[in-house]
């Protein structure tokens, strides 16, 4: 029972990150793919932002430059990198989402199964 | 007061209510800009809230009449902007002998140097996202115009 | 809330059941509905673990911006009916991937407890930047002091990256909105 309160989070990103692979798998629909792989990337920087939880802790703005004094802060290092992850997710799903679009306008459909059978032909 | 036949919503209190806030998005965004030295936020997310008072305009009034009041070469003039402001910040240091984001160079003081610095890059950062935002929505938007030329 | 992340605990477990509906879920609105709810928790998640510059980004990024990128895109994207797949497929993906999933909790055993704080490691870099920061630099919020002075190039490079996503999104629509010969401002077909 202690694990799941020690490592409970961890465990449920990693289950995230599982699950969102397997529906990229699964899926034959482009954009459920693309969906998947935004679930991906959230379950991915949960899990960042969690390795530098600290118990007490507080946010990273400096009230004091003291830290002795004023007490512990989480880690500011994964937040900073994973900011500019989130932006970048968006600008992705962005393009994938035109490429979908385009795939559909020119092939009439976005399943795989569909599009392979074409390209058969 | 323009008719309503023009707008895809037409219920009275979206228009008000939206009337209503739109400064007010637009001013926390520039508050959150102005203020990333000293509180949460940064060049990033006020970009996003920015392109997001555009966006809202543009739902519960038509894109055509966002697009009369800020024209697409604009929004794409911002996003350039943005990205030569933190270039050119980047290359005045490597200019004046030190290495590339050096912001030693603006002043002899180095917290002043340092604010200034950071002011001015997260300011080219925000100007870049609230730019590049609107340039997809504005691009999703305008792509059946497209479909239908060729 | 200091020592036990029950909080955390349930955000997350919602977050996996609604991952869980995703995949499953047939109906193009449903799914985009489903991942602004998920953005909307993710971001209540980074606020209790004490990160508002990650929550307000995902705020705006996740249930505003990308939700109403969607639901534009959708438009364009009617339904489909879903071919399924053969069951020994299905079976031979979800044993893969919890297989995957075994391995990856058994390494993360090995992992400091969430909450440790010898999570900041002395002498380490985020070590180095809060002791460093008045020194070097002297403002107030750390976060934006490691992105835009400390680390510089990394949020440039990362500026570069949204900017050429955006030029992409014009490229593959074309630039109509570009042409000369129209009015100022694009008109938008009446549909």
């Amino acid at each position: 029972m202690n694990f799941i309160l020690s490592h409970g989070p961890y465990f449920l990103c990693l289950a995230i990150i599982c699950i969102a692979l397997l529906g990229i798998i699964i899926n034959g629909n482009y954009l459920k793919k693309l969906l998947c792989l935004g679930l991906l990337q959230t379950g991915t920087i949960i899990f960042f932002v969690a390795l530098g939880r600290v118990n007490g802790g507080t946010p990273p703005a400096l009230e004091c430059f003291d830290l002795e004094k004023c007490g512990a802060i989480v880690d500011p290092l994964p937040q900073v990198l994973m900011l500019t992850a989130i932006v970048v997710g968006l600008a992705t799903t962005a393009v994938g989402l035109a490429l979908v679009i385009r795939i559909k306008q020119n092939f009439g459909t976005i399943e795989e199964q569909k599009l392979l059978e074409l390209e058969k032909d | 007061m323009r008719k309503r036949v023009d707008h895809p919503i037409q219920s009275l209190i979206v228009i008000y209510v939206t009337r209503f806030l739109l400064p007010f998005i637009f001013a926390f965004g520039i508050y959150i800009q102005t203020h990333s030295s000293n509180s949460p936020g940064g060049g990033f997310q006020a970009g996003v809230i920015m392109a997001s008072a555009l966006i809202l305009h543009s739902i519960v009034f038509s894109a055509t009449s966002t697009l009369k009041v800020i024209p697409f070469n604009l929004l794409l003039i911002f996003a350039c902007l943005g990205m030569a402001t933190y270039l050119t910040v980047g290359l005045s240091g490597a200019l004046f002998g030190k290495t590339f984001l050096d912001y030693g160079i603006f002043s002899n003081k180095f917290i002043e140097a340092q604010e200034l610095g950071i002011f001015s890059v997260e300011l080219g950062v925000g100007f870049a996202v609230f730019g590049t935002v609107c340039i997809i929505f504005y691009s999703f938007v305008q792509g059946e115009l497209e479909e239908e030329n060729t | 809330m200091i020592a036990a992340p029950y909080l955390e605990l349930a955000l997350l477990s919602i977050i996996l059941v609604l991952g869980t509906a995703l995949i499953f879920v047939v109906d193009y609105m449903k799914s985009i509905i489903i991942i602004a709810i998920i953005s909307v928790l993710a971001a209540v998640t980074y606020l209790v673990m004490a990160a508002p510059d990650v929550a307000l980004t995902e705020a705006a990024v996740g249930a505003c911006a990308s939700t109403c990128v969607l639901l534009v895109g959708l438009r364009y994207l009617e339904g489909e009916k879903s071919i399924p797949h053969k069951w020994w497929q299905l079976s031979f993906c979800i044993g893969l991937c919890i297989a995957l999933l075994v391995a990856l909790c058994y390494y993360s055993m090995e992992m400091h407890q969430y909450g440790d704080s010898m999570a900041i490691v002395k002498g380490g870099a985020s070590h180095y930047y809060m002791a460093n920061i008045e020194k070097d630099i002297g403002i107030r919020s750390l976060v934006t002091a490691i992105l835009a002075s400390y680390r510089g190039m990394d949020t440039f490079c990362e500026t570069l990256v949204i900017f050429t996503a955006g030029m992409c999104v014009i490229f593959v629509f074309g630039c109509s909105c570009l042409k000369p010969n129209k009015e100022r401002g694009c008109n938008e077909k009446e549909s």
